[in-house]
């Protein structure tokens, strides 16, 4: 399997994972640990005085391990640029996870204000992974104001709803010039096969491993499909036929 | 006579805090450690390697956000 390089920084394994809505830290770090990722999304959030929580950092940070802050909760590309530079303070890294969504009832990301605070933030020296929609030509725009990466929606976050947008994800990959990462709604590690079978370089995974019954499993099998989807598209998939095409001689030996 | 002290504001709550106290006396006396902790005053950032210079100011709004869990 191909390495993959963002940034001029290589990576091994093509699964980055998201660290939301595990039950424990500790089953979170398990799952981590399990899904062989070596880039994880973190978020931030105002400190509250009377609440001593668990630090989540000490459970994430390794030195094969890029932490990836993400700007959610930001609505538009003012409050976007200002948590980045208080990510880039929290966690000692320009690399960021760019997302902009106004809305939470469906958590789509704004084109506008994401391409906005893009061509802000690169020109600021971050490393730019924007979440944005599986749109073609806003993609080749976020490419144009200098994104590390594009992360197009397979399905709406947290939805585990798969690859509803394979017709505009295969365009995106088609065109790109900077590696595409599908992020969010892939709901099964063969969502994420399919995703790495179409070309995609990684896939971004979070609510699918971090809501099993089993994380930790989970966090396996998606190493696995992943994999398998990559190594699948590098040997290169046969071509589709609508008719039979025969595996075995048909010369007859019968007659 | 005790030390003169100054009001701040920090996350929308008014605490008291020691005249001349920085960035970094916040924190002690806050008992947190400086990891995956970050800083504004008035809504602008304050770079890590600036906190200690950092004097707080009497009515200073500040912004504190701390590394937690999210996708």
């Amino acid at each position: 399997m191909q390495k993959l390089t963002i940034a001029g920084k290589e990576f091994s394994s093509r699964l980055f994972l998201g660290t939301g809505k595990f039950s424990s830290n500790e089953l979170m770090e398990k799952s981590i640990v399990a899904s062989g990722c070596e880039m994880v999304t973190v978020a931030m959030k105002r400190i509250d005085l009377d609440n001593k929580e668990d630090d989540m950092l000490k459970h994430i940070i390794h030195p094969n391990i890029q932490l990836l802050p993400n700007t959610s909760g930001a609505r538009d590309a003012k409050e976007a640029i200002f948590a980045a530079q208080m990510g880039r303070e929290a966690f000692g890294t320009n690399w960021l996870k760019l997302e902009i969504h106004p809305d939470p009832r469906h958590l789509l990301p704004d084109p506008i204000e994401t391409l906005k605070a893009t061509e802000a933030l690169v020109k600021d020296g971050f490393i730019v992974l924007p979440y944005c929609q599986a749109d073609p030509v806003l993609c080749k725009h976020l490419e144009e104001a200098g994104a590390a990466t594009v992360m197009p929606l397979a399905a709406p976050i947290g939805t585990n709803k798969g690859l509803r947008t394979e017709d505009f994800l295969r365009l995106i990959i088609e065109q790109s010039n900077v590696p595409v990462v599908v992020d969010a709604g892939l709901g099964a590690p063969s969502h994420a096969a399919s995703a790495m079978e179409l070309g995609a370089d990684a896939v971004l995974v979070n609510t699918a491993i971090a809501v099993a019954g089993d994380p930790v499993a989970m966090a396996t099998a998606f190493k696995g499909a992943v994999e398998a989807g990559r190594i699948a598209y590098e040997a290169g998939l046969g071509a589709v036929s609508f008719e039979a095409v025969a595996s075995s001689p048909l010369t007859a030996f019968l007659d | 006579m005790g030390e003169e002290k100054i009001n701040i504001t920090l996350n929308n709550k008014e605490i008291s805090i020691k005249k001349g106290a920085s960035l970094v006396d916040l924190l002690s006396v806050l008992d947190k450690k400086p990891e995956g902790i970050a800083f504004a005053i008035d809504c602008k950032v304050v770079k890590r390697q600036d906190w200690e210079a950092t004097k707080l100011e009497e009515g200073a709004q500040i912004t504190m956000i701390k590394a937690v869990c999210g996708g």
